[in-house]
């Protein structure tokens, strides 16, 4: 059986691109009933076109309706569900029972995958999901390699593991630090991530804190590629990406990363080393945080904290491609780069391929040496074939 | 009618207890739950309970991985075999392994963060779990909507160190680059903040709470309310502590004392705890711009 990537997708223009770029699965957050308020999330009409585009490249498509609801937050609930399913949705990832059940009833056409929001940890809390209709557990990210292959003697049901994204500090669903810091609902999409802040130590009277970081929650990235090969061993039904806030390079990146080593495991029925050493620089293309293998090899320790260390979102992001003519290329500026550089292009099909910035203009035709204004729109030639899913980056390490 | 049902660090302290709003009391392993007492409940502590005529409750308040399996099917056999009257868990996995091992005793489900609503309790309710606690995690309007919606059915925590986060990781051996247990007197301080909020940390997990919840505002209106238990669960605080809460919020339903007076007799009690009002659980907003 094939074993699915799923992506995540903020907005229309990133689930094209998690599509384009290889993603078996997408999901997304409605306008309501979803966790990441802050994402842009999705009308009707949005899911409408998503469901559409998805279909036509032979992708499914899930919506989130996983937030843990409060009593009124069900009005609307009943028509929302069935208007997923007349849309041809393909599924809901929920955390609610009520919501589980109700989908079952009005809208039974919709898969339900039970969210990792749950945490579910072990077989026979699987099987109560079971029960209750559920065709898909997102397992807790806490759960090991070891414990994934027990899990699969006892139980049946279709597993989703998470590979790569941000890493709630906290069993996810089970932390309010956020609703008791800043009144921000966590488990209603409006975490603080306050996980990541810093705190002071203390025992008694006595202040533990070391000389030279403070205390903090704060969880590495999620990386799996390492790993990927024994994840794909135990058999699950889908690998999910976290990122519903991310940009479009970040998914195009790591679905490209992912992609090529599924790919190579169901061709080969392993990933070689230099495979493995080009997903791994596809998706240091898009790093921002530092990485640990989550829990698959045992709880993490220290290993797995991020102390006092600001994000490190590199500046490889260059430029958009908008359009492509005659060699030349509109592109939208999104990092300092100037003419003489060495760049690459990602596309969503083949390696990434070099360029040398021969010379930059406006849309007016003023020559440019440096582009350095966000979001401007630049002319440049490019001697290779590229579209509008394209990225240009700095050359960083693609082996 | 509710009912009192409280939490033990030692099961001989039930013959100090002088309400007669009491009528269960919890006991917690450590292994199985959040508890810092190292002693294992005994069939004689059971026992003392039943011939003091309350209830036992036993709290398992863990997730539990797949290899912990086997070993929570027997100590659920031994509860059984105890004659415990009900297990609070927190895993809805304890329900499963009830049915499927066909013991009688009760379940309550307390998964802490999930059960915000009255829609989930009812669909909870018609799948056979035995009770629920209601998640603090919302304001007590939509707390008595749950309890008039499953009249009979629910239990309310009403005083203790509100649950924030529980983790597996192990934040402070991390931090610390130790490798121990930290039980009793640990706290973190966001540092732009001046409250301490108390940190449990063990080899199963990382428990982190904020203020105490009380609800001496609230009691008389809980007392007769159709809530099932109303629980007093202290994790840190000795059981001396405990008694003298229990002897307040009697005082309070029995019109002895007004919920001011009792609250500052609370904070005489120990002058180190910071304590919420049940009725300061606020509604809680969605995005930042709310705030």
């Amino acid at each position: 059986m094939k074993i699915e990537l799923l992506a995540p997708a903020g907005d229309l223009e990133r689930l094209k691109v998690a599509v384009t770029y290889g993603a078996d699965a997408v999901y997304f957050g409605g306008k309501q009933f979803s966790l990441r308020a802050r994402a842009s999330n999705f009308t009707l009409e949005d899911i409408k076109e998503a469901v559409i585009f998805a279909h036509e490249h032979g992708s499914k498509v899930y919506v989130t309706v996983n937030i843990i609801p409060h009593n009124s937050d069900f009005d609307g609930l009943s028509e929302y569900l069935q208007i997923l399913q007349g849309l041809d949705v393909d599924a809901i990832i929920c955390a609610s029972l009520a919501i589980l059940q109700l989908c079952k009833k009005v809208a039974p056409k919709l898969e339900v995958h039970v969210s990792t929001q749950q945490t579910t940890l072990n077989s026979a809390a699987i099987k109560f999901w079971q029960e209750q209709g559920a065709d898909r557990i997102v397992l807790a990210r806490e759960v090991s390699l070891a414990q994934i292959r027990q899990i699969k003697e006892h139980s049946s049901l279709p597993l989703e593991l998470f590979i790569h994204g941000g890493m709630c500090a906290n069993f996810s669903g089970r932390c309010t630090i956020s609703n008791l810091l800043t009144n921000r609902d966590a488990n209603r999409g409006g975490c603080a991530q306050s996980c990541r802040w810093n705190y002071h130590l203390w025992h008694k009277e006595e202040l533990l804190d070391k000389p030279d970081y403070l205390f903090s929650m704060g969880s590495k990235d999620m990386c799996t590629i390492e790993c990927l090969e024994e994840i794909l061993n135990t058999q699950p039904v889908s690998l999910k990406i976290e990122g519903r806030m991310k940009t479009a390079f970040y998914i195009a990146c790591i679905v490209k990363g992912y992609r090529f080593a599924i790919d190579c495991y169901e061709k080969q029925g392993y990933i070689g080393e230099d495979q493995l050493r080009y997903s791994r620089s596809l998706i240091e293309l898009a790093s921002n945080r530092d990485w640990f293998l989550g829990f698959y090899r045992g709880l993490p320790g220290k290993q797995g904290q991020l102390y006092n260390i600001p994000n490190t979102a590199n500046q490889l992001f260059v430029a958009n491609v908008k359009d492509y003519k005659d060699g030349v290329a509109t592109i939208e500026v999104r990092n300092n780069f100037k003419c003489g550089d060495r760049l690459a292009v990602l596309n969503p099909e083949g390696q990434p391929v070099e360029f040398v910035v021969e010379g930059l203009e406006t849309l007016e035709g003023e020559p440019v040496e440096v582009a350095n204004k966000p979001m401007q729109l630049l002319k440049t030639k490019i001697p290779y074939e590229v579209n509008e899913y394209s990225y240009i980056f700095a050359k960083g390490k693609i082996e | 009618m509710s009912e009192f049902v409280v939490y033990l660090q030692n099961v001989e302290n039930i013959s100090n207890i002088n309400s007669n709003l009491v009528k269960g009391i919890i006991l917690a392993d450590k292994q199985f739950s959040s508890a810092i007492t190292t002693s294992s409940i005994s069939k004689q502590d059971i026992e003392l309970i039943h011939q003091f005529k309350y209830r036992a409750f036993v709290k398992m308040d863990r997730l539990f991985e797949e290899e912990e399996l086997d070993v929570v099917r027997e100590y659920l056999m031994k509860l059984e075999s105890f004659n415990v009257d009900e297990v609070i868990y927190t895993d809805i996995a304890i329900k499963v392994l009830i049915e499927e091992l066909g013991l009688k005793l009760n379940g309550i489900y307390a998964p802490e963060t999930l059960l915000t609503n009255y829609c989930d309790i009812e669909s909870l309710k018609a799948e056979g779990v035995s009770g629920c606690v209601i998640s603090k995690d919302i304001p007590l309007r939509d707390v008595y909507m749950v309890i008039q919606n499953v009249p009979g059915y629910c239990s309310l925590r009403i005083h203790g160190p509100i649950l924030v986060a529980y983790s597996r990781r192990q934040y402070i051996n991390a931090y610390l680059d130790s490798n121990k247990e930290y039980l009793k007197n640990y706290f973190l301080q966001e540092e732009t903040r001046e409250s301490k909020l108390p940190i449990i940390e063990k080899s199963t997990g990382n428990w982190l709470y904020a203020s105490c919840l009380q609800s001496f505002s609230e009691i008389k209106y809980l007392k007769d309310s159709p809530v099932v238990n109303l629980l007093i669960d202290n994790c840190f605080y000795e059981d001396e502590y405990t008694l003298k809460v229990v002897d307040l919020y009697d005082a309070v339903v029995n019109n002895l004392l007004s919920p001011e007076q009792a609250l500052e007799n609370l904070k005489q009690i120990e002058t180190t705890i910071d304590y919420m009002d049940i009725n300061e659980l606020r509604e809680t907003w969605l995005d930042k711009e709310k705030v």
